[in-house]
């Protein structure tokens, strides 16, 4: 009887593994799938935009027969770690989405491929496909920015009108006519608001500005609207270091700290939401929040939410851009395969493809953006917020640097232990040579 | 007839030394050869590139005792042993008083299966899911638990945003997690005790709690054993719940080894060799501690006879 | 305390023990209350799960207090089964990206089993040979293979993912399977331990009768093992059908992955944006139904059949 289990141990074992080597099982690098057809494998870690980009795949094979693409999700969280393994391995794939050429050392350089004035077509991102060495590396995809999201009705029942909250001025002395507004928007428990008397700082029932002290070294949806408004700037692309320690990013900060305790802006660990919930829920009534949510926002039933440009401080309104873009392996097995892909897919006709599929992402051709603001017009999304901003040159672009990563996971806690009260300003200094440090490799 | 016979065990034992080797060597070979090539391999090759410099994409350069000395000087390093240490008492003495506690009510009270099938239910799910569903019912704006804890103290409670709370939570969530499994385990040790010793007892005009700890507690000792050098080691390796919550924060409150490590690992500088030689030093505390536990605990006794 | 409890236990039996005295009532009051704090906690998040996977996203957070769904739906679970269209994906907070339910379910079920049923039967034959058999250096393997449970796991994924390239096993189930399916320390260790408890008599009757050892093995230590195997079997499908780390090294595209990574696509598309909470937790739920109910149609064997003496 045993034996029989023995035997059915092994029958199990043994099948599996023949049925797998007999099914054609690809593996990850860009390899034949069926006859002589080379699939281009291309990653994101963005579901909204892998089934988007999705969609330019018929036409794209249709006009290359012998090239087939294939699109693979990996969360964000893993996407990297899952990236570096397969550099490794020698499996990377073809060309994927990547944000500030992080692994810039495994990237197939593109002059060779491009041909004269392609990048012309692209209206924003162009700085940041770059290397260090100059050349591109890539092909600008998307670009990011954030704006202020509102709640329509708290702001009319606070007797505040759409064109104060428009045209927000700040600075970090006294925080502008945007302090004054968010101290009125904010409600405690007993419906005294935050600049009446009687305010009870430590029961709030609705906030008037989300979470401005982010542990986020670059507070792109935070604090950096704010801080940059001075302008201050964190430093050029591939520095060597950021520069936190510099008397108005410090005094910025220090008016952050003083407006969560005034019980005005919620503490950064008090939730782990996103900002769309946070307003969703009625917790909070304004937020710098990105471009990337503006479907979200418009989604949440029985609240409309108003766009706002970022406030006007000292030196002007400033926001970050981030773009991301298309970069391809140098290990590619077939890399004028893969480069044609590209090219298809960041053309206006992918990209307006792609973006009115399901406004998952601002893309970098004119032409395409154009047709995304009608598309979300048409579905009552207005994003001309956005576009003004790239207009009026009050984008700045993200700088990328290298170990981005490893900037972040020792730079953040500092900023936490800052909001948290554990250390005080005399912590940017220290800051300012971590970043150095990890920028070099050397951080401990 | 049989008396002769029952002479031969002893020299058959000696005989039965060279004659059961053969046998037990294939027994352990598959067992065997998965260690070799999964286990040792993988340690002693991550041994000599704890002092190297590898970022993986480049083949390693040796450096040393480098890795060694600034491990040894690494506040970070120090920190995250310390938050370990920390996380595994908690996770230890609170999970082994409910588990025990669980198992024992149980086996009192009630033979249904599916009461015990309720209680193991959250092993069923990964690190993961566990610290996803409790870091939505824990939020301090939305999450079901502040809600509920506004009604009656009137303020939510920071948990996994606190620095001071973060790990007591992740303890928690750890805890809900394994306590169902580990109730399972001393449940079958307590049933290996006759009830016999029971019926006695109470003829003793023993009481319940008198029973408890005169009896089962010290007939328990080597299920409780295995329990508890089990869920240390198993404490000291936590991942999966850090990563998905906290990330190790705020401000490395719960910054555990295994997280460290992981960071230092797979972020932008691929510091592998480093992150190799904090694994070693988690290892060698890990020897550490079981060698102690075991020779405290006693583990192979058992008062059973 | 214990002999004398015994001589005293037998007397009793014979002189036909008056019936067992009852329990204060206090205590088993207490008891159940105790029992039943217990069973809310455990049972508690799941039930919370199925109400935010029978909600609409959105509503979510407009009534965070709510113990019912809120904005009734069947959508997230149509979206996990891949039943749902983009468009409505979407309008629900959703991601519109494809899940390949039934590949990615075949590719668990084949994963978390061969990966539990070999390392389970190779750790029966090895736990029989460390706790049943005398052999030099039996003492040294042992310590070896308590060592291998202190081995922290980062250590042994990228060597291991390394070696499995190698082999060119990369993208296949054997690769999948192979680090997992031949040693694991914790089962030998379990099983040994339950051996050793295991009385005596039959086997050395069977040794007296002829009975090589393997036919002991095979047929009266595992028969009389049944019960700690089945619940290692259980354990161990548990954790392979959960892993998610070693098959993201593994494997490159849907065909070969399990269900842990081809439900990634409820993560968030951004660290700052709204992960798909609603489909989240379906997606959980779901994965979850399948040990579940291999837990409800074995578990009562399991726990009625686990026992140290082996004698029935």
């Amino acid at each position: 009887m045993r034996r029989k289990a023995i035997a059915a141990c092994i029958a199990a074992a043994v099948l599996p593994l023949s049925a797998a080597a007999c099914s054609s099982a690809t593996s990850g690098g860009g390899s034949s799938g069926t006859g002589s057809d080379y699939t281009v494998n291309w990653w994101t870690w963005d579901p909204n935009q892998a089934a988007a980009y999705e969609q330019c795949i018929p036409g794209f094979e249709k006009a290359h027969p012998g090239i087939r693409v294939q699109v693979s999700q990996y969360d964000v969280n893993d996407y990297f770690t899952k990236l570096t393994a397969d550099f490794v391995a020698g499996n990377a794939p073809d060309a994927f989405q990547d944000s500030l050429l992080t692994d810039v050392g495994e990237l197939q350089p593109l002059n060779s491929y491009l041909s004269s004035g392609q990048l012309n077509q692209y209206s924003v991102g162009v700085s940041s496909v770059k290397g260090p060495d100059g050349q591109p590396y890539g092909l600008p995809m998307d670009w990011a920015t954030a704006a202020m999201y509102y709640n329509e009705s708290a702001v009319k029942q606070a007797g505040l009108t759409e064109q104060q909250i428009q045209n927000m001025t700040w600075n970090p002395v006294n925080g502008g006519t945007f302090e004054k507004i968010v101290a009125h928007l904010t409600i405690d428990d007993n419906g005294v608001r935050g600049d009446q008397p009687g305010f009870d700082k430590n029961h709030i029932k609705q906030y008037g500005i989300g979470v401005l002290d982010a542990a986020d070294f670059s507070g792109q949806t935070s604090w950096f609207p704010f801080a940059a408004s001075t302008g201050w700037t964190m430093r050029g692309p591939w520095a060597t270091s950021f520069s936190y320690d510099n008397p108005k990013f410090i005094q910025t900060m220090d008016w952050v700290k003083k407006l969560v305790a005034d019980g005005y802006s919620p503490s950064f660990n008090q939730s782990t939401l996103s900002d769309s919930q946070l307003v969703g829920s009625g917790k909070v009534a304004m937020t710098v929040g990105g471009s990337w949510e503006a479907t979200t926002f418009a989604a949440l039933p029985g609240i409309k939410v108003g766009i706002a440009p970022t406030v006007d401080g000292p030196a002007g309104r400033r926001s970050i851009n981030n773009s991301n873009m298309n970069v391809m392996w140098q290990g590619s097995k077939d890399k004028q395969a893969t480069f044609a892909w590209m090219s298809y897919q960041e053309s206006a006709a992918c990209q307006t493809k792609a973006a009115t599929y399901n406004g998952s992402f601002f893309p970098s051709i004119s032409s395409s953006m154009n047709a995304l603001v009608s598309y979300e017009q048409a579905k009552g999304v207005d994003l001309s917020v956005f576009t003004q901003q790239r207009d009026q040159g009050e984008l700045i672009d993200q700088v990328p640097a290298k170990n981005w990563t490893e900037i972040g996971n020792n730079l953040n806690p500092i900023f936490e232990a800052y909001f948290l009260g554990e250390k005080n300003d005399s912590v940017w200094q220290q800051a300012d040579q971590v970043s150095a440090q990890s920028i070099a490799g050397t951080a401990p | 007839m049989q008396f002769p016979r029952r002479a031969q065990p002893p020299a058959r034992r000696s005989g039965a030394r060279r004659r059961d080797a053969p046998l037990a060597w294939l027994l352990i070979t598959p067992a065997m050869i998965g260690f070799a090539f999964f286990i040792a391999y993988p340690t002693l090759r991550g041994t000599y590139l704890a002092f190297t410099n590898y970022d993986v994409l480049n083949s390693p350069q040796w450096t040393g005792l480098q890795n060694l000395n600034a491990m040894l000087h690494d506040s970070g390093f120090w920190n995250s042993v310390k938050v370990t240490i920390y996380f595994v008492a908690l996770v230890v003495i609170i999970g082994t008083f409910f588990s025990l506690l669980t198992a024992v009510i149980l086996h009192r009270l009630t033979a249904s299966t599916v009461i015990r099938g309720l209680i193991i239910l959250p092993f069923l799910v990964s690190g993961v899911v566990a610290g996803t569903v409790w870091e939505w019912m824990l939020d301090p704006e939305l999450g079901i638990v502040n809600v509920a804890l506004t009604r009656i103290i009137g303020h939510p409670i920071l948990f996994l945003g606190s620095p001071n709370l973060a790990i007591p939570s992740i303890a928690m969530i750890s805890v809900w997690k394994a306590m169902g499994y580990n109730a399972i385990i001393i449940f079958a040790g307590l049933q290996t005790i006759p009830p016999t010793i029971y019926e006695a007892g109470r003829l003793d005009g023993a009481g319940e709690i008198q029973m408890f700890r005169r009896l089962t507690l010290p007939l328990l000792r080597p299920i409780m054993a295995l329990v508890v050098v089990l869920s240390v080691i198993g404490a000291f390796q936590v991942f999966d719940i850090v990563n998905v919550t906290t990330k190790g924060g705020p401000a490395n409150a719960s910054e555990v080894l295994q997280e460290r490590i992981y960071q230092t690992a797979f972020s932008g500088n691929l510091n592998f060799g480093y992150a190799f030689t904090m694994s070693l030093g988690l290892f060698a505390i890990l020897i550490g501690i079981t060698f102690l536990q075991v020779r405290m605990l006693r583990a192979g006794d058992s008062d059973l006879g | 305390m214990t002999t004398e409890s015994l001589r005293v236990a037998r007397v009793a039996r014979v002189a036909k023990v008056a019936p067992r005295r009852r329990r204060p009532s206090a205590l088993r009051s207490l008891s159940w209350a105790y029992i039943i704090a217990v069973i809310a906690v455990t049972a508690f998040p799941f039930y919370w799960m199925l109400r935010t996977a029978l909600s609409n996203n959105y509503a979510l957070d407009t009534k965070p207090s709510s113990l019912l769904p809120v904005g009734l739906t069947l959508g997230p679970f149509e979206r996990v089964f891949g039943l749902a269209t983009p468009a409505q994906a979407i309008a629900q907070g959703g991601s519109g990206a494809s899940v390949p339910f039934a590949r990615a379910f075949l590719n668990s079920v084949i994963y978390a089993s061969v990966v539990t049923v070999c390392v389970v039967f190779f750790s029966t034959l090895a736990a029989y040979a460390f706790a049943r058999l005398e052999w030099r250096g039996r003492s040294i393997m042992f310590r070896l293979v308590l060592f291998a449970l202190m081995v922290p796991g980062l250590m042994t994924f990228l060597p291991n993912f390394l070696f499995i390239k190698d082999l060119g096993l990369l993208n296949t189930y054997p690769g999948l399977i192979l680090p997992g399916a031949l040693f694991s320390a914790f089962d030998i260790f379990f099983l040994r331990q339950f051996m050793l408890g295991l009385s005596r008599e039959i086997e050395e009757a069977a040794l007296i009768d002829g009975a090589g050892k393997l036919r002991i093995l095979f047929r009266i230590s595992i028969p009389l093992t049944s019960g700690p195997i089945a619940t290692l079997c259980i354990l161990g499908f548990i954790s392979m059908w959960n892993d998610y780390f070693w098959p993201l090294l593994v494997t490159s595209n849907n065909e070969m992955a399990p269900l842990t990574l081809a439900l990634g696509v409820f993560q968030q598309a951004s660290p700052e944006s709204m992960p798909d909470w609603a489909g989240l937790m379906a997606a959980t739920l779901v994965s979850a139904l399948p040990m579940l109910v291999l837990f409800m149609i074995c578990g009562r064997k399991i726990i009625n059949s686990i026992g140290f003496t082996g004698m029935k």
